[in-house]
């Protein structure tokens, strides 16, 4: 077990400091640990009782090979607040990673203080994977969360809850736990103490893996459930319970499962932006429609496996990440580019036409015309469905189109959208004469 | 070598301070090997855990292995509603994680353990041995499987995106190359293509021999006793049978996936028994149109081009001999039929007779040039 | 303190000395730290063939008793062989061949006393097994499926381990336009029923082991290659599995490419006297830089430009054979550059081609075939080419080839220089016409005056000719026939006006001289090539001028020995508007 960060209650003496008495160690009553994961911060806050004695009580406070902000301290009693005063926090000379607050009491015995500060080192993020069905037109996804604690403290026992939101931050709580005196010095910047990292990373080998108190031990236990709510511009995750991670331990736990999401198997082709081949793509909406909806979904990794429709069987689709994804959106997972359907645009014909002349007999408007040829094959087994996007290169434009183009759409003002369905294994060829105008010939 | 180890933990009291990993270690049952993905190779292994009622922790370590941790799946087979797995923990420093399982009564539960593992995947080779007068071909394709992941599997069920599963095991470090597809008299179409925009149009002036590549063309089609499924990218190598019992190396090439209904083409060689020589005889501006400052605002063009083919075999060739005319053009005269590939590529198949030659001519405009 | 050679360290390595030199090297061995790293440096080197570590098991008896056949005395075959097969005593180490089938229990083996030399081959059926094929019989057959079902490899103690013969036939086809062979063996081996491993093992030599292939000749029905493993952490070393539904002898056909054999064509001609005809001799020249001997191999060359998607000289040196996954395998090398072919030595060739000449009765017959788009030359009955070694043979001889003078000219390609083009046609009515002739250099002699001595006229080299195909030689810089095109007048006329009074148009006219001087003491030809820098031209001469393209025209002249001549030509060059008429 590590416990590094310590809280002394020294003998409120007369106010000489070199005669101090220990008085007594109180250990953490309960711990919180919110998390973000837009900043490599953490908010801890702590309960602990203090025995306290009436008149001046210094408390020290210690926090070597962590990597706390010692300027974010912060100590409030949880009882008789109008009997205990902190008068002060004094960060000593000449020594490191402590911190001395003077408190006055006007009662005496135990009382509980919060104890709060932020913390570099812990981290989360949100991670999933999806397993579609054999024909691939639902999809079971599973959120999980990974909580890292690389901060140098075990917080055992701790209700974790993590942040998704972006914070501002002006600082980095690394840089600041780094710095040799709290607030720096009156003085030019100077560079940081550099302590070596290695000491944090260095991890006591053999540690407990402590039972959760909400575990049945002879019942049966279920996946701690973790409950989303809103704040402000953020979303909270409170996983239910406590939690113990050592550190240099993470731990997976799930967020969500949901089974049976109706997805829309995509094959996107625009040559400007994917070069000449296909995209595949997994298209479902953050909606109760699409059993989800309840919360945004963080941004993370998403491995697609398929059901081979053998005993469980699995195989692998592919990887993919997505960003935030608000309640009602749309996610479009990219799973990368593929051979087996391909779409093949060909330049059939190019010419001017309607050329105009201004007075000085110089060309001031004229017609570019071009004729394209689009195949698509789709060499699956299974049907799909085909997006197929032409830039035009212009916003004066005109198209003629003919064949089984599927159906049409104007994307926006200079490009167009051709969607097709295709039966498996099969063949569609469309043609579509695309005109310009330049110059004049605008007007 | 064995380095991905499943241990069971016992359930671990709250003042044991060390991970106990348990010497009897649940022997990895049927294991897949999965190769459809050319990016990712799946694994799935199933094992027997001892489960003890209550909280388990099963360890799992994968040391100089490289697996993809996030990609880790346990699916509990069968009893699904009395084994859960709670979550998963991470050691410090170390490739291993820790399951966290709940199990309503002590018994042996089989489980299937899914992960992506690195530096294990398949190579697909081609062996073609084309007949005597090149219209067929003999077509073996091998399977190469390649395992450096850092784990031994002594015996596997290797799935690929077709065809049966098949059992074999590979070692660590090991390559083997095994036959899986035979088709025998593949219909082959060879083709000579002469491009005018990449090869030198009079090789009388260049330095080296000038060759014209020469291609197999096979189709994945029923029709050719394939086409049942594509056909994966890799080195293709071109046989022929040298009529006294041996075979001759035509050469090789690596071509791209060829779905169901598509061709393979497979560059060989260069034939230097076909010779092209290519020459632009006019090339005039024509057509003028003028502002009022007499400056051309836009014109046509009046090219000529010819080209002597000249073969040189005993034996009659066809030869795909494209050109290309950039923009807008009309043809005035060509003495050959063509089909167009596109707006600036045309396309002439070229039957020459044996020991003949053809002299080529096309006469074009093109149109509505700007200076 | 002397020391043991690299030799007798290998010999001992593999148990191969005799008991008492075997007690010298174990001596010597405990006090010299040099010889012990030696051994152990050996011991590195043949890791690959220690099949002791790997599986299929074989015992040590088992090992010492094949190697103990080895080394019978009166097997001369197997003398011969003995470098190749256990890859000791050989400075150049090649190939092995290690058959493993099921076969005997130890004891039964040893028991029945050291093999009867009955076989020239080990890889034959000798008494032990023919014993046991008797004794099995006896017992109950297992069924095919049963064998099937079995692991292809047997426990250690059911093991038989056969070394076999270096092969029966071998072909080389050796490819010029790259640096590969194909090699073609073929083999008899004794199968058991059952699964056969073949261990084919090939270090210090360049072959691709990617291209390994066997096919089974004979009982082609009856057997079945599985697989060819590149086992884990053994290099140059390969395996196949291969289920015989008999017990008996096969025949194997094995092929694989391999670098450093390389084959390339010269030529040395002789003008006549009177430059009209020459005589024209070609050679081929066989090197073998490949770390194996071939012996009595037929040996055949491939003319043509044949497309490597990865060199085989690349793929020799890989390992793992097929490469490691994550790491790119992909080295193309379509485009080779003339640096990369084979470099040809030039002086040896020179001296060699003057020099060398043949008994008529031993020059072997080239047979020339077409296959595909290549050449294929067969060369008559049986060639030996040692490693290391270079081997000429001549190709074709015609005397009296009718051969064309031409110098050209063209300031754009050349400069001021008239180049001496020798032009012959590889038909028949030029002596010729058979087969396509090879590329290669070319060595021009002529005749100093009416005499019989020799002189050197200068270097080509020739390009592949086809049947039926004109080529022509470049002899180099004639210095005695000279071209001067002056410049002598420069003027422009026909201007056109736009509507502002500006030049749209106009017409450039120069007069040209082109003075042409034959120094020699017979009549050229000369073609001069002129370009005129422009599409829109013409030109007005009295000399006999051809268009050669939209931009370039050509004069042909004859010139009499010992004199000049000049054409004067006047050229015209629109310019703007003047170009639309």
């Amino acid at each position: 077990m590590r416990r590094i960060i310590q809280l002394l209650v020294l003998a409120a003496a007369t106010g000489v400091q070199a005669k101090m008495d220990l008085a007594t160690i109180p250990t953490r009553d309960t711990v919180q640990l919110t998390i973000y994961n837009s900043a490599d911060m953490t908010l801890v806050r702590e309960q602990r009782a203090l025995t306290l004695k009436e008149g001046i009580n210094k408390l020290q406070f210690s926090w070597a090979n962590t990597l706390i902000d010692p300027t974010s301290l912060e100590m409030q009693p949880k009882a008789n607040a109008d009997k205990i005063d902190i008068l002060d926090l004094v960060y000593p000379p000449r020594v490191q990673n402590l911190g001395l607050w003077n408190v006055d009491s006007r009662v005496s015995g135990k009382s509980p203080v919060e104890i709060s500060y932020l913390t570099s080192g812990l981290s989360w993020r949100a991670f999933y994977m999806g397993t579609l069905t054999p024909d691939e037109t639902k999809l079971r996804l599973q959120g999980y969360v990974r909580v890292t604690n690389n901060s140098g403290e075990d917080y055992e026992n701790a209700q974790t809850r993590l942040i998704v939101g972006k914070v501002h931050m002006l600082d980095q709580i690394a840089e600041l736990a780094r710095q040799e005196h709290p607030y720096g010095t009156p003085r030019p910047e100077r560079v940081a103490y550099d302590r070596p990292t290695t000491s944090r990373m260095k991890v006591a080998k053999g540690v407990v893996m402590a039972m959760e108190d909400s575990v049945d031990y002879f019942g049966m236990a279920a996946p701690k459930e973790i409950k989303k709510e809103g704040l402000s511009e953020y979303f909270l995750y409170t996983i239910e319970g406590t939690e113990t991670i050592p550190t240099g331990w993470s731990k997976r736990l799930p967020s969500f499962d949901t089974d049976a999401i109706p997805v829309a198997n995509l094959y996107k082709f625009e040559e400007e932006r994917y070069g000449s081949h296909v995209r595949r793509f997994l298209s479902f909406k953050n909606d109760e429609e699409h059993a989800l909806g309840e919360t945004p979904i963080p941004g993370g990794s998403m491995r697609v496996f398929r059901l081979t429709g053998e005993a469980a069987h699995l195989a692998f689709e592919g990887q993919s990440s997505f960003k935030y994804i608000p309640i009602d959106e749309k996610v479009e997972l990219d799973l990368g580019r593929v051979e087996n359907v391909i779409v093949e645009p060909k330049r059939m014909k190019q010419a001017t036409a309607n050329h105009r002349f201004d007075r000085k007999g110089n060309v001031s408007g004229w017609d570019e015309i071009h004729d394209f040829e689009v195949e698509v094959r789709n060499t699956r087994p299974v049907p799909v469905k085909v997006e197929i996007k032409r830039n035009l290169g212009s916003t004066y434009w005109k198209i003629e189109k003919a064949g089984d183009f599927g159906t049409f759409e104007k994307d926006d003002a200079d490009t167009v959208k051709f969607t097709l369905e295709l039966p498996p294994e099969s063949k569609k060829t469309f043609t579509y004469q695309l005109t310009t105008n330049h110059g004049d010939n605008q007007q | 070598m064995k380095y991905i180890i499943t241990t069971l933990l016992l359930i671990v009291s709250a003042t044991t301070h060390a991970r106990i990993k348990m010497v009897a270690l649940p022997e990895r049952g049927q294991t897949d090997i999965r190769l459809d993905n050319p990016d990712a190779t799946l694994i799935e292994e199933e094992r027997v855990l001892t489960l003890q009622q209550g909280i388990n922790q099963v360890d799992f370590s994968w040391k100089g292995v490289n697996i993809d941790s996030d990609s880790i799946r346990l699916t509990v087979l069968g009893n699904a509603d009395e084994t859960v797995l709670l979550n998963v923990s991470y050691p410090p420093n170390e490739q291993a994680l820790v399951w966290e399982i709940a199990s309503t009564s002590a018994k042996e539960q089989p489980v299937r353990i899914s992960y992506l593992l690195s530096y294990i995947d398949r190579l697909v080779t081609y062996k073609m041995v084309a007949d005597k007068a090149e219209s067929k071909v003999d077509l073996k394709s091998y399977l190469v499987l390649r395992n450096f992941s850092g784990e031994d599997f002594e015996n596997a069920r290797v799935l690929l995106d077709y065809g049966e599963a098949f059992e074999r095991g590979i070692q660590h470090e090991e390559t083997k190359q095994m036959l899986f597809l035979k088709a025998g008299e593949v219909p082959v179409e060879k083709i000579w293509t002469f491009d005018a925009a990449k090869l030198p149009w009079d090789p009388e002036r260049e330095k080296g021999n000038v060759g014209i590549p020469v291609s197999y063309k096979i189709a994945n089609t029923q029709e050719s006793g394939l086409g049942r499924f594509a056909l994966n990218g890799g080195k293709a190598r071109v046989y022929q049978d040298d009529g006294s019992g041996g075979t001759i190396v035509l050469g090789e090439d690596r071509p791209g996936l060829v779905p169901v209904g598509e061709e393979m083409e497979v560059y060989i060689g260069d034939s230097r028994d076909i010779v092209v020589t290519q020459k632009k005889m006019t090339d005039r501006q024509i057509n003028l149109r003028k502002n009022s400052r007499n400056d051309v605002v836009l014109y046509d063009t009046d090219e000529l081009i010819t080209a002597k083919i000249e073969n040189f075999k005993d034996t009659p060739a066809r030869l795909t001999l494209i050109q290309h005319i950039d923009g807008q053009w009309d043809m005035e005269a060509c003495n050959m039929e063509y089909e167009l590939e596109d707006a600036s590529t045309l396309k002439f198949e070229i039957e020459l007779p044996a020991n003949g030659k053809k002299d080529f001519e096309m006469h074009y405009h093109r149109r509505n040039i700007r200076p | 303190m002397t020391h043991f050679s690299t030799d007798q360290l290998r010999e001992y390595q593999f148990n191969l000395l005799p008991e008492t030199e075997r007690g010298k090297i174990d001596a010597h061995l405990q006090r010299c730290a040099e010889c012990r790293d030696a051994l152990q440096a050996i011991e590195a080197q043949f890791a690959a063939l220690d099949v002791l570590n790997e599986q299929p098991e074989v015992s040590e008896e088992r090992i010492e008793a094949v190697l103990a056949e080895c080394r019978q005395p009166g097997r001369s075959k197997l003398l011969v062989w003995r470098p190749a097969i256990i890859l000791a005593a050989a400075a150049s180490i090649a190939f092995a061949f290690l058959l493993i089938r099921p076969g005997l229990p130890v004891e039964d083996r040893t028991a029945g006393g050291p093999p009867a030399p009955a076989s020239g081959r080990l890889g034959e059926a000798n008494s032990t097994s023919t014993d046991s094929g008797a004794r099995t019989a006896g017992t109950a057959v297992p069924t095919l499926a049963a064998l099937r079902a079995s692991q292809p490899f047997a426990p250690a103690s059911n093991i038989e381990l056969n070394v076999l013969p270096r092969r029966d036939e071998v072909q080389l086809t050796i490819y010029n336009a790259e640096d590969l062979t194909l090699v073609r063996e073929t083999r008899k081996m004794t199968l058991k029923r059952g699964w056969n491993w073949l261990q084919f093992m090939w270090s210090n030599t360049l072959i691709d082991p990617t291209s390994l292939d066997l096919r089974p000749v004979t009982h082609a029905d009856q057997i079945e290659i599985t697989q060819l493993v590149y086992p884990p952490r053994l290099n140059e070393l390969a395996r196949w599995t291969i289920f015989s539904e008999f017990s008996g002898e096969a025949e194997f056909e094995l092929t694989y490419f391999t670098s450093g054999l390389k084959w390339n064509a010269f030529y040395e001609a002789t003008l006549a006297p009177d430059q009209q005809s020459m005589k024209l001799k070609s050679y081929v020249r066989i090197d073998n830089g490949s770390g194996e001997d071939y012996e009595n191999a037929e040996t055949r060359l491939v003319v043509g430009e044949i497309n490597i998607d990865e060199k085989i000289a690349t793929l020799a040196k890989r390992t793992p054979p097929y490469g490691t996954p994550g790491i790119e395998v992909l080295s193309r090398s379509n485009t080779v550059s003339a640096n990369d072919k084979w470099q040809f030595n030039r002086q040896e060739v020179e001296i060699e081609a003057r020099f060398f000449n043949y008994d008529a009765e031993d020059i072997k017959e080239i047979f020339k075939k077409a296959l595909s788009e290549y050449q294929l030359y067969t060369i008559e009955g049986r060639e030996t080419i040692r490693d290391g070694w270079g081997k000429r043979l001549p190709n074709i001889e015609a005397q009296e080839i009718g051969v064309t003078n031409l110098y050209k000219f063209e300031a754009e390609r050349w400069g001021d220089q008239t180049i001496r083009y020798l032009s012959i046609a590889n038909t028949e009515t030029c002596k010729l016409g058979k087969a396509p002739l090879p590329e290669g250099q070319v060595r021009v002699f002529g005749h100093a005056g009416e005499t019989e001595s020799l002189v050197y006229v200068g270097a080509s080299s020739i390009q592949y000719i086809p049947v039926g195909e004109k080529v022509e030689l470049e002899l180099g810089v004639a210095r005695k026939v000279m071209v001067a095109p002056k410049r002598m007048r420069t003027r422009t006329e026909n201007f056109e006006f736009d509507q502002k009074g500006n030049i749209s148009g106009w017409d450039e006219i120069t007069d040209w001289k082109i003075e042409i001087t034959n120094a020699e003491d017979r009549p050229v030809d000369v073609e001069i090539m002129r370009w005129a820098e422009s599409a829109d031209w013409k030109v007005e001469t009295d000399a006999a001028v051809t268009t050669y393209d939209a931009e370039h025209f050509r004069f042909m002249e004859t010139i009499e020995p010992r004199s000049k001549r000049t054409i004067e030509y006047e050229l015209t060059v629109q310019h703007g508007t003047r170009r639309e008429e």
